[in-house]
């Protein structure tokens, strides 16, 4: 154990004691003395709360244990105790599950059906349109695992039922459970910051404008465990300055199954991409000041671009396979939709905010007649005209882009929707409890509203949304290309990159897409966005930490191992430090392969395994 | 390397061709609703809302014997108005063509109702071709009659039995309206009453005349109004206190219904 491991807190080194700050004989009795005290007190509390800059971080293994299995159980408790919570079905579920021989006990009467959750599912068969394949949700949806896992499950919640959100709430649970102990097992800094951040990403899960779907047949609940997937999968991808096969490719199966809960996350994949062929091939040569060692720096500008497409194979392979995998998906759920949504965007999206709808139409080759249904829902007797001939057949997703594409313009008053929609993304028009709770008709609740409270503050003032994750972005940046910091804080910073490009594509994605039901399709960028705030604080911190202690240069070191080492190459630096910085452990790792001998071979596998 | 038995070869041979005639059987029983409208006097035994809100319904007809909840009681073909549309109707344009092709005069007739008989309980709910069918060039509309046991939501009563004519036999009183009704201080019926039907306990029962005024009609010049409807019903002039009246409505609402009914169960 070194000294940094007996410090639990770094102000004893990061902050030198100022002059004067030690108390004199004497001095203590009287009130500044007491005030300094309590001074250094809350700076020490504060202080353990700060990422530091650990070289090693014990316990994480079972801290990561505690925090996932009490992540699950609150949240289970959260949604079933004292009384269910969850969000009632609007037909969208039963689209989703009556494929699987499912009818939900819900009243008949559909305004009824909206006010109160039905958790119970019986068996039902089906023929023909009553069961309509859902528009969003693939057969092959990973959603359906969970499904079937809580369907499993459900003997244990209802006997009598086929299947019961409750149980799927208690898978939900469980995977959110796994997903923090994971969280907390990449992050980067000290045990306690670790915790803190996993617990703030709890808390603003577990708000009931997300969490509640994970007690509801929607597939909303399984996209924001995806989301949580993806972002830790990239955490551990990117925790190495070379990534291993491995985590490539698991990161690639991660987006592969995120993208496939639902074609409303398609427009991840594209960030996706580029996030698996981010990587930093230089990182572990960089020397103790953060630059590269001058024997490298040539030698790698000769190389130039086989160098870095050589370095990327793995991920440029996985990358091609996401690509080629959503082109088929999309191609797919392409021909499982129909019109409306090419109708929505057109006469619920483009025509009510236009100040020339019948200039629009025409552009569109529709008749003039058509604009009666301009914002007319697409079962309406006004929108009848528009199907009363094959004109709109003409009108595809394609020409709707190409509109968007003349028209920037319009840009500018759908994003000011999707924003106000961002910002209000609670569903008051589906209830949270069941009936016989006592609540009233479409009740909300509200035990958890820290990310509602942040959405609708971010809804204040119109740029506020897109002014916070910029700052994120740029945050995040600055922190990705610190080379001074080891590869998980820079993760971080990556993450923060991330996150905020995957807004951007499922925010439009959404608004030019799906303008009708904008909160509920806007939920993911919702979320992502109050992710954000305590992300780019994340990022700020890390900046903020001092660098890590580094050894001395790396030249004064007798034949010090190169990357063209596949020993040194592969192996990643230990939890928090930088590829340079070694602990005591490290150097003596360092060394035993530099002298091999059956002992040190046993040492060396282990550095191979911290990979 | 372990080579495959004849017997077992042919076994997975047959499972195979079960599987497929399963499959194709599937198939043509989803799609078995589609080519027509179905006969009058069908029963269908649809049992979930969703059923009901899908403008086909492509499930195997039952037995009337069995337990249903609808029957078909007139076939007709799409309006032309509608039927050149490329998208099957639905919501607003459904019930549209359900009002022209589905008139609640047909289905009185189909139960054998009387003039006076007002109808209790009965919906109307029109189904269409499914799309594929309705790209395929079918306009048939089949009406479908749903026992409900509220009058004012389509929540289905699982019966046997045909309607045809079901007003003409011992289940009319189920069928018809009546109104259950508080007596007031000087012992007159109110005018203001819950619909049952008669089949439950009741004061009164519809005669099926109904008047609408733009103000609130007076109490006695209401009973006047319908002592005509009443003496059709009883074929006699009536007693002064066997006619009343349901006034609904309300002066932010609109219109004022007046519904005359005979008095029964003093």
């Amino acid at each position: 154990m070194t000294a940094r491991e007996d410090t639990p807190l770094d102000t004893a080194t990061e902050a030198p004691p100022t002059v004067g700050s030690r108390p004199v004989p004497g001095e203590e009795a009287t009130g500044s003395g007491g005030r300094r005290r309590a001074l250094r007190a809350l700076r020490r509390a504060l202080g353990v709360l700060l990422p530091g800059s650990p070289e090693r971080v014990r316990g994480v293994p079972l801290a990561s244990l505690a925090a996932g299995v009490l992540a699950a159980v609150a949240m289970a408790l959260r949604l079933l105790v004292p009384t269910p919570v969850g969000v009632a079905d609007a037909d969208a579920g039963h689209d989703i599950l009556c494929g699987l021989g499912l009818a939900a006990e819900r009243p008949f009467d559909a305004q009824r059906a909206t006010q109160f959750i039905v958790p119970q599912w019986t068996a039902q068969t089906w023929y023909g349109e009553a069961c309509s394949p859902s528009p969003t949700v693939a057969p092959y949806s990973p959603h359906y695992a969970l499904v079937a896992l809580a369907r499993i499950l459900t003997p244990l919640v209802d006997p009598s039922a086929a299947f019961d959100t409750r149980a799927f709430a208690l898978v939900g649970a469980g995977v959110f459970g796994v997903l923090v102990g994971l969280l907390v097992a990449l992050l980067p800094g000290r045990l306690p910051f670790r915790l803190v951040a996993a617990a703030i990403v709890a808390v603003l899960v577990g708000d009931g404008v997300f969490a509640d779907f994970l007690l509801s047949p929607y597939s909303e609940g399984t996209m924001l465990l995806g989301l949580l997937a993806l972002g830790i999968a990239f955490l551990y991808l990117w925790r190495s300055p070379r990534p291993p096969v491995h985590a490539v490719l698991l990161a690639g199966v991660v987006c592969a199954v995120v993208v496939a809960i639902d074609v409303r996350l398609v427009p991840l994949a594209p960030a996706a991409v580029v996030a698996l062929l981010w990587r930093s091939a230089r990182s572990d040569t960089l020397g103790p000041s953060g630059r590269r060692s001058a024997r490298d720096r040539p030698r790698r500008t000769r190389r130039g671009l086989p160098q870095a497409v050589a370095a990327r194979v793995p991920a440029i392979l996985v990358s091609l396979g996401l690509v080629a995998g959503t082109g088929v998906y999309v191609v797919d759920m392409e021909a499982r939709a129909d019109s409306a949504a090419v109708y929505d965007t057109v006469f619920r999206g483009i025509l009510p905010a236009s100040a020339s709808p019948q200039a629009d139409l025409a552009w569109f080759g529709l008749p003039a007649r058509m604009v009666r249904a301009s914002g007319a829902p697409i079962d309406s007797l006004a929108a009848e005209t528009v199907f009363a001939g094959d004109a709109f057949d003409s009108v595809t997703p394609g020409r709707v882009l190409l509109f968007f594409a003349t028209h920037p313009e319009r840009l500018v008053s759908m994003s000011d929707r999707g924003l106000a929609a961002v910002g209000s993304p609670e569903l008051d028009y589906l209830g949270s409890f069941p009936a016989d709770s006592g609540a009233t008709p479409w009740a909300k609740e509200h035990r958890d509203p820290v990310a509602l409270g942040i959405l609708t503050g971010l809804r204040a003032l119109p740029l506020l949304i897109p002014g916070v994750q910029l700052l994120v972005l740029l945050l995040g940046l600055a922190l990705a290309a610190r080379r001074t910091r080891a590869a998980p804080a820079r993760a971080v910073g990556r993450l923060a990159v991330l996150l905020v490009a995957s807004c951007g594509l499922l925010f439009w994605a959404a608004v030019l897409g799906d303008p009708v039901e904008l909160s509920r399709t806007l939920l993911p960028v919702g979320l992502l966005t109050a992710l954000a705030i305590p992300l780019g604080v994340g990022c700020a911190l890390l900046l903020a930490a001092p660098a890590p202690a580094t050894p001395a240069p790396a030249t004064t070191t007798p034949a010090a191992p190169t990357p063209a080492d596949p020993r040194i190459a592969d192996a990643a630096p230990d939890e928090g430090a930088p590829a340079t910085a070694r602990s005591p452990r490290a150097q003596a790792e360092k060394s035993a392969i530099r002298s091999p001998s059956p002992k040190n071979a046993r040492t060396a596998a282990t550095t191979r395994s911290l990979a | 390397m372990r080579s495959r038995s004849p017997g077992r070869r042919a076994r997975a041979a047959v499972v195979l061709a079960l599987a497929a005639v399963t499959l194709l059987a599937g198939c043509v029983s989803v799609g078995m609703g589609d080519p027509v409208a179905g006969r009058v006097g069908a029963c269908h035994a649809l049992t979930r809302p969703e059923q009901f809100e899908t403008p086909s319904d492509s499930a195997p007809s039952v037995r009337c014997a069995l337990a249903h909840t609808t029957e078909t009681f007139r076939t007709g073909t799409v309006p032309a108005v509608f039927s050149g549309d490329a998208r099957r109707p639905a919501g607003e344009v459904r019930a549209s063509i359900q009002e022209q092709v589905c008139p609640a005069e047909s289905l009185r007739s189909y139960v054998g109702a009387r003039p006076s008989d007002s109808l209790f309980g009965l919906w109307i709910v029109a189904f269409l071709p499914t799309q594929r069918a309705w790209d395929a060039g079918a306009r048939w509309v089949r009406c479908d009659v749903v026992h409900t046991a509220r009058d004012d939501a389509l929540e289905p009563v699982r019966g046997t039995g045909s309607l045809e004519r079901a007003l003409e036999s011992s289940r009319a009183s189920a069928l018809t309206r009546c109104y259950r009704q508080r007596r007031t201080d000087d012992g007159a019926l109110s005018t203001t009453g819950t619909d049952v039907s008669c089949a439950s306990p009741h004061t009164s029962r519809d005669v099926n005349a109904w008047t609408t005024t733009s103000i609130r009609p007076q109490t006695q010049t209401a009973i006047s109004a319908c002592v005509p409807a009443v003496t059709a019903y009883l074929g006699a002039p009536p007693a002064p206190d066997a006619v009343t009246v349901v006034i609904e409505g309300s002066a932010a609402s609109g219109p004022w219904s007046v519904r005359c009914a005979v008095v029964e169960g003093r």
